[in-house]
């Protein structure tokens, strides 16, 4: 403990400790449960490279068991469909992280813009509900629009003497079915974040602008989107960390697991789960998520890089 | 100050962790009567928890912890989860004793060739002699990997017997003889009948589970032997003549409005009125089904009943391999393979609570005089607490020494074992495949099969279209690779055979 306090600079070590003791005691409870439960375990990437057999309680098994190499990360790209379901992933993620920052960011401008505050914390609250339902939940009242032949769709087409359309075989309909029902549900949500900083930008910036004669548009342009800026790009760079994940219930339950519509359903974690069921392997499994997040984690170095490089203001790290 | 706080910490993360592996061991000390120890078996078996289970354990223990000290600890797992948990629970090495195992979940080729399963061979000349006896040696048969018993077979029906499920109302109404109905084809005509003269009514019901009629072992979902092949020529099921002219039927079924429209996505929906289904049979299957119906149903077998590794590993219990009492854990399974009290109060709960017994009738018991497994009593089920305790029956064990409930007939298990006598053996029959080599093939099976499987069987696809294609992605996959691997394994075991 006994450090120069002359070099301001470079403080030692238990200086800081010292200087910073309230924060890192607030930090602690969270700082142990990651270290239980996201670094302890962390060495269990280990069974991604072996044939688990068992021989005993987990650690013994898993030590004793043969050292196979990437072998198990073979059976990602082992099928024919590899590149497609790829494509799915990205593509789908990549449209989600654009949609959920334009569509939330609009609308929470619009919801602070309500005069009637009790109207829109309605608003804001009926939003927010369908964020609590789950997909299975989802998927039976999708099913009520969409049966073949008792939906509502099918329904009206045919009073219009069309021919009802079979839509869990047609895939043509689904990737725009996908990517609304993921905004309808995602979107309260994501808003409360975008509304929550936009209630905590300093008024006096508006009363400022308003005394230059800046226009309702003009404020939102020059003084919202600007201090935004910071949660926007937090936000983008952490959704970028995901893009090699896809939200199992999304891809799997909606569509109710129909096999013609794979070609545009089909993503990574479908894909594990499907191939994963039949044979239980845990080194495949492990295999398979040590590859989604070392990709995502390369993904938000990069993003970050980038950031920094545009305005290191933003930047996450 | 602050070091140490830190130290602690970590001290307390290691203890957390610490304790957290050693949670292992059963309670010791206890004894019984006859001054043995009491130990303790974890046992868990899929279904649903039962609110009454703890009284019933209750009792259980009491019978146990006398007769042999044993003392159980069942746990029970939900359908949909079991699979799952029980992976967790096997592979992190968790406590647990005895597990339901079969060839549909908490696979037992899959565990046995992990290691997770006690070899059970020897305690079966000693503690489990009586039962070894008892049960049916082609279960046990069925029950061999390389030779070797894993699990203990609980007795049922030991062959895969699909059946088609007509409602009886239209089979009256119309006259139709459906005894002599087996094939897909021979269906037609009635389908046509049903469809014009009844609008109402879907003349083919079909579920999202429904595969088409299949004359094949699939050892490995699609490649498989043909029924009859004694040969023994590993082929693609896709490939096989009769089912592209089955798919092709379905295909003709579906276009001209003989089955429901959202086959390939649909759970079982009761209030649909059907003229016929497919379902798997076994002996007075149709009170079954008719009981979950509400109406009357009658049944007519498709094919040959076959027996296959997978449809004689229907059930079994498995014995840790770290079990710390094996002998213990196999003489509580003899015992309940040889206790009719036993199996029934696990079976059925508690006399005089969850059911009680009734004296069947006269004639039946004549009729039924000189059959095994006949017993001189019958249950009641006791409407009002029955859903307290309502375990599926071949869960815990075999079921030809549970008694029959009031509305079965007496000599329902007599049937069964007739059923199973007469059941032909597939020639792959004992073949265990191990996909070992082939297993990055394998996993990409699944995502094919499931992406074109369920709309091809239901006729909801163009077989023309949609096979070639199949075909196309299993080649991609590695299907050929599967099919070479499986030949030259089963080309030796018939040697050895």
């Amino acid at each position: 403990m006994k450090q120069s306090k002359n070099k301001v600079p470079k403080q030692g070590f238990w200086n800081r400790v010292k200087n910073n003791k309230e924060l890192l005691i607030l930090s602690m409870p969270g700082a142990v449960w990651f270290i239980l439960f996201a670094y302890l375990p962390l060495f269990g990437v280990l069974v991604a490279f072996k044939k688990y057999r068992l021989s005993g309680g987990f650690f013994q098994s898993l030590i004793e068991s043969e050292f196979v190499g990437f072998d198990n990360f073979k059976f990602l790209f082992s099928s024919g469909d590899a590149w497609i379901i790829l494509r799915n992933t990205v593509l789908y993620n990549f449209t989600f992280i654009i949609l959920g920052v334009v569509l939330p960011v609009i609308v929470a401008l619009l919801l602070n813009e309500l005069r009637n505050k009790g109207m829109a914390k309605i608003y804001q609250s009926s939003m927010f509900l369908p964020y609590f339902l789950s997909w299975v939940v989802v998927s039976y009242c999708l099913f009520a629009f969409l049966n073949p032949e008792k939906g509502y769709f099918n329904n009206i087409l045919q009073q219009f003497g069309h021919d009802g359309i079979s839509w869990y075989t047609e895939k043509g309909y689904w990737p725009f079915i996908i990517i609304f029902m993921s905004q309808w549900k995602g979107i309260g949500y994501n808003t409360v974040v975008y509304l929550a900083s936009i209630c905590g930008i300093d008024k006096t910036y508006y009363e400022a602008a308003v005394l230059d004669g800046a226009s309702k548009w003009q404020q939102i342009k020059y003084v919202t989107l600007p201090l935004l800026k910071p949660v926007i790009t937090i936000l983008l760079i952490m959704a970028v960390g995901g893009i090699f994940k896809a939200d199992f219930g999304l891809f799997f339950q909606l569509p109710k697991d129909s096999g013609p519509l794979y070609p545009v359903t089909n993503v990574l974690d479908t894909y594990i789960f499907r191939a994963l069921k039949a044979n239980g392997e845990i080194g495949m499994s492990s295999a398979a998520a040590l590859f989604q997040s070392t990709v995502g984690f390369v993904l938000i170095m990069i993003a970050n890089k980038i950031v920094s490089k545009i305005d290191n203001e933003n930047a996450l790290f | 100050m602050m070091k140490l706080k830190k130290i602690a910490a970590l001290g307390l993360a290691l203890v957390m962790a610490a304790t957290s592996l050693t949670a292992c061991g059963g309670k010791k000390g206890e004894t019984n009567e006859n001054g043995e120890e009491i130990v303790e078996l974890t046992w868990y078996q899929v279904g649903d928890t039962q609110k009454d289970a703890q009284k019933v354990i209750e009792k259980v223990n009491e019978y146990t912890t006398e007769k042999i000290g044993v003392k159980l600890n069942i746990i029970n797992v939900g359908w949909g989860d079991y699979n799952q948990k029980m992976q967790v629970v096997i592979n992190t090495g968790d406590k647990w004793d005895m597990c339901f195992t079969c060839s549909w979940a908490n696979d037992y080729l899959q565990n046995a060739n992990k290691g997770a399963f006690l070899e059970l061979d020897e305690y079966l000349e000693k503690e489990g002699k009586e039962m070894h006896d008892l049960v049916d040696p082609r279960f046990w048969e069925a029950a061999k990997i390389g030779g070797v018993t894993y699990g203990v077979p609980h007795e049922k029906e030991i062959g895969s017997c699909p059946m088609w499920v007509f409602t009886k109302e239209y089979v009256d109404k119309y006259n139709i003889p459906y005894q002599d109905i087996h094939t897909l084809e021979d269906l037609e005509p009635w389908l046509k009948l049903i469809h014009e003269k009844e609008p109402d009514v879907v003349p083919l019901y079909l579920t999202k589970d429904y595969t088409a009629p299949t004359y094949m072992d699939k050892i490995q979902d699609p490649v498989g032997i043909e029924y009859g092949d004694d040969t023994l020529t590993v082929k693609n099921v896709f490939e096989t003549e009769r089912m592209k002219s089955t798919l092709k039927t379905m295909r003709k079924y579906y276009t001209e409005g003989y089955v429901n429209k959202d086959a390939a996505t649909a759970s079982d929906d009761k209030s649909i009125k059907r003229f016929v289904t497919k379902g798997d049979g076994q002996p007075y299957a149709e009170l079954i089904w008719g009981k979950d119906l509400g109406y009357e149903v009658v049944a007519t077998e498709i094919m040959d009943t076959q027996i296959t590794n997978a449809s004689a590993r229907g059930a079994l219990t498995a014995i840790n391999k770290n079990c710390e009492h094996p002998e213990k854990a196999v003489e509580f399974l003899n015992l309940m393979y040889t206790d009719e009290y036993l199996r029934n109060l696990l079976n059925y709960g508690i006399e005089g609570e969850h059911y009680e017994f009734v004296e069947p009738a006269k004639e039946e018991i004549q009729a039924a005089e000189g059959k095994e497994y006949v017993y001189d009593k019958k249950v009641r089920l006791n409407e009002e607490t029955k859903k307290d305790y309502s375990v599926p029956y071949w869960v815990q064990g075999g079921m030809f020494n549970t008694y029959v409930l009031e509305n079965e007939p007496l000599d329902k298990w007599a049937a069964f074992k007739e059923f199973n006598d007469a059941s032909k053996e597939a020639p792959s029959f004992g073949f265990d495949f191990d996909l070992e080599p082939v297993s990055t093939q394998v996993a990409g099976f699944r995502n094919i099969l499931d992406e074109f499987g369920k709309s091809l069987y239901t006729g909801s696809v163009d077989p023309d279209e949609y096979l070639p294609q199949l075909q196309k992605k299993l080649e991609a996959t590695g299907i050929q690779d599967v099919i070479d691997e499986m030949q030259s394994q089963i080309d030796e075991w018939k040697a050895q055979k």
